[in-house]
């Protein structure tokens, strides 16, 4: 049996169908991350599976010659943002923060 | 007691929910920007948008044949301050034109929560709209909004990609990508410094048979993949019905 939800638009388009993956907005922010430590945000309900997307603006890691590391994990109620050293070949100096913003949804 | 509107997709991913205050969210603002009107964001965008794009409806590609790609991300910024996506006249004017020049321009879109942004229903309109616990913050409109469908979405560590293949039935230029995570640079070799290129982008492959997507998250110096993990690049790719 079929269930869910359709929507079609006054032109008779459907732009809900039952098997559609919709995109829910649940937060966005800046943070300033030191070099090699963390910044835990907040977030209810936050798991580690792939109904939660996570998006980082850091362009601040996009240096020459210094191949700086900037990621997340989805842990349970917080994401967590990271801000490492990487390969460094010609022994520039580090940056000591960034600032990354992130934007949180649901699919 | 509980009460509310929840429904769910034929997967069980959920497609609306009332109880957990995440609004869906609509696509709107669509624009065809110029080669020369190429800025970032684009116009009215607010922080907590998602910045979608697309290539051009006739694009001009980097190659030619079924390789042939249009690479899309945000570009490096110039000298004078100017924001814009890779390919755009102001990263050539400022004189970096060993980058690829998008001369075809390109789609732009912004991806908002419904929430605060979408109208209330004028009186007598027939529809469902889903509303917060406060009775008056729309979570969801099947009649004002747009919503988009979710293709593919993920994330890439350094030197990893992603392919997405258009199925027949849909539209390929429907097709944006969320760019709020991309980059693009290139710093040319230079005297005995070698080559170093960023790249968080997409690859938009209009003449290869099925079209294809791909997501690519690169460091390289001199051409050759750079050791560590980098900075993660988190795509995703969506289908606009509307």
């Amino acid at each position: 049996m079929s269930y869910g939800l359709e929507v079609y638009n006054s032109a008779g388009v459907k732009i809900i169908s039952l098997s559609d993956r919709l995109t829910r907005f649940v937060s966005h922010g800046t943070v300033t991350v030191g070099l090699n430590s963390y910044v835990d945000v907040p977030t209810t309900g936050m798991a580690n599976n792939d109904t939660w997307g996570v998006s980082l603006t850091a362009i601040a890691g996009a240096l020459q010659f210094n191949n700086l590391e900037i990621f997340f994990t989805k842990q349970t109620n917080n994401l967590r943002i990271t801000f490492e050293e990487g390969y460094n070949p010609f022994g520039q100096t580090n940056p000591s923060s960034v600032s990354v913003t992130y934007y949180i949804f649901r699919t | 007691m509980s009460y509310g509107l929840q429904i769910y997709n034929e997967d069980g991913r959920t497609q609306i929910n009332s109880e957990e205050v995440a609004p869906n969210t609509y696509i709107t603002g669509k624009t065809a920007s110029a080669y020369s009107a190429m800025g970032y964001p684009p116009s009215g965008f607010t922080q907590g948008d998602l910045i979608l794009a697309r290539i051009a409806n006739t694009p001009v590609t980097r190659g030619t044949g079924v390789n042939a790609y249009v690479p899309m991300a945000r570009g490096r910024d110039v000298s004078n301050g100017l924001k814009s996506f890779h390919g755009s006249k102001a990263i050539q004017d400022a004189g970096f034109t060993y980058e690829f020049a998008n001369t075809a321009g390109i789609n732009t879109a912004l991806l908002k929560t419904q929430s605060g942004n979408i109208a209330g229903p004028s009186s007598g309109e027939f529809g469902l709209d889903v509303y917060k616990a406060d009775g008056t913050t729309i979570l969801f409109s099947a009649t004002r909004s747009t919503s988009v469908k979710v293709l593919a979405q993920g994330t890439l560590n350094q030197n990893e990609t992603f392919t997405y293949e258009c199925p027949a039935g849909l539209t390929f230029n429907k097709i944006y990508v969320v760019m709020n995570s991309t980059y693009s640079i290139v710093y040319p070799a230079n005297f005995v410094f070698p080559s170093w290129s960023i790249q968080l982008i997409y690859k938009f492959y209009p003449n290869s048979s099925p079209q294809k997507i791909q997501a690519v998250n690169s460091v390289t110096s001199d051409g050759q993949p750079v050791p560590g993990s980098g900075t993660q690049f988190s795509y995703v790719i969506v289908y606009d019905p509307n």
